[in-house]
This record gives structure tokens, sequence and C-alpha cells, in this order.
């Protein structure tokens, strides 16, 4: 897209270098992943459906379609936060700890590429 | 807000209830199951988007007042012109051409028959241009071809000769994509038309198909400038020496846009276009209002003959009339020099344009009926009336309008936005944006995807042929052998119309 530095697609990448392996994971079924969705009671389709999203979301940030692709990153890791918060707990040195600091790095990030792309997304750009 | 129902209410009570409804996920979603966190999320980013509008964001009153109801609005506004496109205007409605006379030129470029039934949908109540026919209308067998020679008057060795009153008018690489020129260029091999290159450099892509070209010189002279944007004779020499370049056209004005340069919008620059004509790729590019040499009528004319003197090439001037008064200093000056150009184009300020500033397009320009018939008469009152020949241009993208045009004192007709339409121009409107949905005023790879070269300039051909067609079936009613015989008693002037004010002459047609 036009009217764009090149620097966001710093950001941008980040997001996709935790979303895309995270959602692989998510897929292929790791031991931490199934453990953790176990304690959420969504074991096996929530944790393919979070997983599918994550990889779309990774996707389309590699596109023109870069927003799109920064607002689901952030409605993804809003329910891992919604998830930590009620389920799983905040201790990095516990199990899938190391989630929760990348969770944010995400967060803010996806954030970052949807503040200054807000223009590209669909109906509510133009009064963004 | 009234009607059934209150839309201020509801949008107030809208913003209280997506929060109840995150909290009411949030709990489901605790208590029942992580799913409802599905939900929760979705709510809490309408929440977030909510708070956003009404207390961060200062640009919409609506959205800062009622929220994100209010961007139901936005989104339809966004989508009105398509809504009124395809479910509210009428036949006759829509500008800048209206439904009835686009379908004429898509019958006629997939070659479907164009007749219609029961009636006509047009007005009859003498605001519009009629043609008048005969009692005695000529055998078709009787009918001579159409011929015209460019360069004839001047004797000058490279003439060049048309065998059909139309030509394509200007368009560069630029304002059109690669693929809508090289189908435009492929059909008007095919069906023997000039094609004009429009302000865009070097033509390297109308160059592509080998049909005959007219080159013209905009203000900015792209391909053909200095760096201060004066003439380099090299680089014309070089450009008239192409082969299939047969006339030079020097731009003075553009009906959609008198008394501005081009204009190309930085969305459309492709690192192609910044070469071929040299400009940068962050801005957008503006020629300047008129030709750095010229400042009055003899600096005008001094331009002109070096150009002839250039190129050696018959050389046309495009203009959109503005005071007849200048004009007619400039004939006058033309004739003192001697110095005559081969025709004069006159572009309707209903031209069409790729981008123009609003004011430019709306209010400047005389509109080319009123202008043609001015030209015309002032030719003949200088004597060279017949030195030269002379050109219209401005929305004749039907036979009617175009053989009006030749009744009113042209020689041949230019049309862009009909060729357009040909190649399937479905008035989106979005020629400035560089995301023309049907590929042809664009240059994203994608959107020129759906534009088939081979199958477009077959439709730009049978245009041609259908046009062609009807030129001499109207010849015939309007009782002429020749298009040279047209004159302005074949044309019955709306009654509103008043050329008389302009001109002070009466027209033989006369109002009703």
């Amino acid at each position: 897209m036009n009217g764009h530095s090149r620097w966001i697609w710093i950001p941008q990448l980040i997001v996709v270098g935790i979303l895309g392996p995270m959602g692989w994971g998510k897929l292929a079924g790791t031991v931490g992943e199934i453990e953790l969705f176990t304690m959420l009671g969504m074991e096996p389709t929530g944790r393919i459906l979070v997983g599918l999203v994550e990889l779309g979301a990774a996707a389309l940030l590699l596109t023109p379609y870069a927003a799109n692709g920064a607002v689901l990153a952030i409605s993804v890791m809003l329910g891992a936060l919604i998830a930590h918060s009620t389920h799983l707990g905040f201790d990095p040195t516990a199990e899938g700890g190391i989630f929760v600091i990348l969770l944010f790095v995400v967060l803010i990030s996806a954030h970052v590429v949807v503040y200054f792309r807000r223009k590209e997304l669909p109906f509510i750009g133009e009064t963004l | 807000m009234g009607g059934v129902v209150d839309l201020e209410r509801l949008s107030k009570a809208a913003n209280v209830a997506i929060v109840g409804f995150a909290v009411a996920a949030f709990f489901a979603g605790y208590h029942v199951s992580f799913y409802y966190h599905f939900l929760t999320v979705g709510f809490a980013m309408l929440v977030g988007l909510n708070f956003f509008y009404r207390h961060v964001q200062k640009e919409h009153a609506l959205l800062s007042n009622f929220g994100f109801m209010a961007q139901v609005r936005y989104v339809l506004e966004g989508i009105g012109p398509e809504l009124r496109q395809y479910l509210f205007m009428s036949d006759t409605e829509e500008r800048p051409f209206n439904r009835v006379q686009r379908s004429e030129v898509y019958r006629k470029a997939k070659g479907v028959d164009s007749s219609e039934a029961f009636g006509s949908l047009l007005e009859f109540d003498g605001s519009e241009f009629k043609l008048l026919h005969s009692l005695y209308p000529v055998p078709k067998s009787e009918l001579e071809s159409y011929s015209l020679t460019f360069g004839e008057e001047r004797g000058i060795a490279q003439t060049h000769v048309m065998t059909k009153p139309l030509m394509i008018s200007a368009m560069s690489f630029g304002s059109l994509g690669e693929h809508a020129i090289r189908a435009l260029a492929r059909g008007a091999k095919q069906a023997g038309v000039l094609m004009n290159t429009g302000e865009g450099g070097y033509p390297k892509h109308h160059l592509a198909e080998g049909c005959d070209l007219i080159f013209q010189m905009g203000t900015a002279k792209f391909g053909v400038r200095n760096g201060d944007a004066s003439l380099n004779d090299e680089k014309l020499r070089a450009i008239a020496d192409l082969e299939p370049v047969r006339v030079i056209e020097l731009k003075l004005s553009q009906g959609a846009k008198p008394g501005k340069g081009g204009l190309l919008p930085k969305e459309k620059i492709s690192q192609e276009i910044s070469d071929l004509r040299g400009v940068p790729m962050d801005r957008d590019v503006v020629s300047p209002p008129s030709h750095v040499e010229c400042h009055d009528a003899a600096s005008t004319v001094a331009l002109l003959a070096r150009v002839q003197e250039v190129s050696g090439l018959p050389v046309g001037i495009k203009l959109c009339l503005g005071r007849d008064r200048e004009l007619g200093e400039l004939i006058a000056e033309m004739k003192r020099q001697d110095v005559l150009p081969d025709y004069i184009a006159i572009d309707g300020a209903e031209g069409g344009t790729g981008a123009a500033p609003k004011a430019f397009m709306d209010d400047f320009g005389t509109p080319l009926f009123q202008a043609l018939p001015a030209v015309h008469r002032l030719l003949q009152e200088h004597g060279v009336r017949d030195r030269l020949k002379l050109f219209a241009a401005g929305k004749l993208i039907n036979p009617g309008r175009q053989i009006t045009a030749m009744s009113l004192g042209a020689d041949a007709v230019y049309s862009a936005r009909g060729f357009m339409l040909a190649l399937g121009c479905i008035q989106a409107l979005h020629c400035n944006t560089n995301g023309c949905p049907v590929g042809i005023t664009t240059h994203d790879r994608a959107l020129q995807a759906g534009l088939d070269i081979q199958k477009k300039s077959e439709r730009v051909v049978n245009y041609v042929h259908a046009l062609d067609h009807d030129w001499y079936e109207l010849l015939s009613a309007l009782g002429r052998r020749t298009f040279r015989d047209l004159d302005e008693s074949n044309v019955l002037m709306p009654a509103r119309l008043s050329l008389l004010d302009r001109t002070g002459q009466g027209v033989a047609g006369g109002a009703p």
C-alpha cells in the first residue's frame, strides 16, 4: 500500500514471527498446547480453531490486507488474555508461561500496525 | 431523527447494550464454556471501537454523538453510488453518460442489434438537439465515402489520409493502463482509425501494436522537453521520425480543465510511468497551465511554426474555447505570419478526463455545441476555414451527436470515453484512484488481468464498424451525399440554447 514507511513491516514481521509458529504448533498438536486447551475445556476443536485464526492473521499480515490481519491478531490475543486471567495464570515460569510474554509483544505490535494502517480497514477505515 | 424507529434512542441503547453483551458473554465463558469468549472478544473490540468513536476522535460529530450505530450511515453513503446506479437511477438520469447512451455503445461494441422498442426515452420538449431529415433521402448507393487528408492545405510531403471521421481521443499511458492502451491500439489498427497518444511521454505502449498515431504535446511536453518544459527539437524530431506517428498535436487547453495543465494523481504513478515521463513517484504530476513558450498570440504561432518545421508532419492544435476574441486574435496572427495549423480540435467543456480539479471540470469552458459553430464562423470570417480542418471532441460517443458535431462545422470527431465504454467501462468513476474495477484506468496488475487485450480490441473494432454503418444511414436520411455537405440546417437547436447571444448571428436550423 502507498503512504507507509517501510518500518511498519517491523511490527508486522514480529507478529508473523510469533503467531505463525504458535498457530502451527496448535494445529500440529504439541504436548503443551494440548495441555493448555484441555485446561480450557476446548480440546481439540478450540485448539484447531484458534490455530487457524492465528495462521490466517499471520498470512494476512504479509499481504496488502495487513490491517485486517492485525485486527485478527488482537482478537486472538484478547482471547488469550482472558484465558490467562481466568484459567491459566500469569506466572512466566509455570507451564506455558513464555506465552504470556509473547502475548503482550504481539498485542502491542498488532496495535501499532492497526493504528498506522487504520485507514485501510474495510467499512470503518474512512472514519478512523 | 424521527420516523418509525427512533434512531437516536436506538443508537444510545446500543451503546449500553454492547457493554452488557460483553459482560454476559464473559460470565458465560467463565461458567459455561470457554467458547463463549469468542463473543466476549468480539463485543470487547466493539466496545473499544465505540469508546474511540465517542470519546477520542473529534472529526465526525455523528460518531461522537451516537457511537458505532452512526457508522451505518457512512457505510450506506460509501455504497450509495453503486446502489443508485444499480437500483434507483432511471435510464436517462445518470451522468456523465446515462444508461441509454452507454448501452448503445455496449451493444455496438458487442455486435448486438441496437434497435429499441415502443418509443424513445428522451425528452421532446425542445431541450435537446435533434437532427433534421430530408424529405428526399439519398439512396445509399449514391453516398460518397469519407476521406480526409491531413496536411493537404500546406502541401507538405508527409500527409495522412483518414477514411473514417473518427479518432481515438487523447488518453495517455498513465491515465490508462497498459492493457487498455494495447487493446485500443490493436483495435485502432484493425479498424483503421488514428489514435491520439495523450500527454504521456514516449508512447511506448501506443507504439506496440503499430497503429497510426497522433502524438500529443501537452503543456509539460513529456517526451520532447528540456528540463524547464521547453521544446527539445531533437527529441521531437526523433518522435516524428517514428513510422506510426503521422500527426503532431499541440494541446493548448482541455475541455475538462481549461486553464489548467494535465493532472496525474500519485496513486497512478508506477515506476514505468515515472521513467517514461521523467517525474517523481511520490507526488501528483501537474502540468503547467500553458506552454512556457506561449504568452501571447505571436509566440503561440511561433511555437506552432517551429513544431511544423521540426517535425515535417501535419500539426494541429487542440483547445477548449474560452474567450472567442482571443481565438480571433490568434487566427489573425496566424494569417499575419502565414502559419496555419493543419487542424484545430475544439474540445467541449463537457470533455472527459482522468483527473481534474472540481471547479475546472464543472464551471469552466464553452460547451461543444456552442463552441463549434462559433469557431466555424470565426474561421469563415477570417477567410481561413478552407485552409485547415476543424475537429470536435466532448461526449461524442453516439452517432447522433457525432453527426450533429459534423453538421455544426466539424470535419471529423474525437472520442475517448466512447472507446473506454467499448472496452467495458462501467462508469464507476474511479479513474483517479488507480482502482478502476474493469482494469482500464489502473496500473494494478490484478485489476488489469480482467481486461483481455485481444477480446477487447475486437470490441473496439465492432464499435467503429457499427458507428461507420450508422453514419452513412444518417447521412442518407439527412439528404446529404457527402459528410462535407452537412451544415447547420441539419440541426434543430434546443429552444433554450441561445447561439444568438454568443455570435450575434442566427442559426439556419432556427429555434422552434
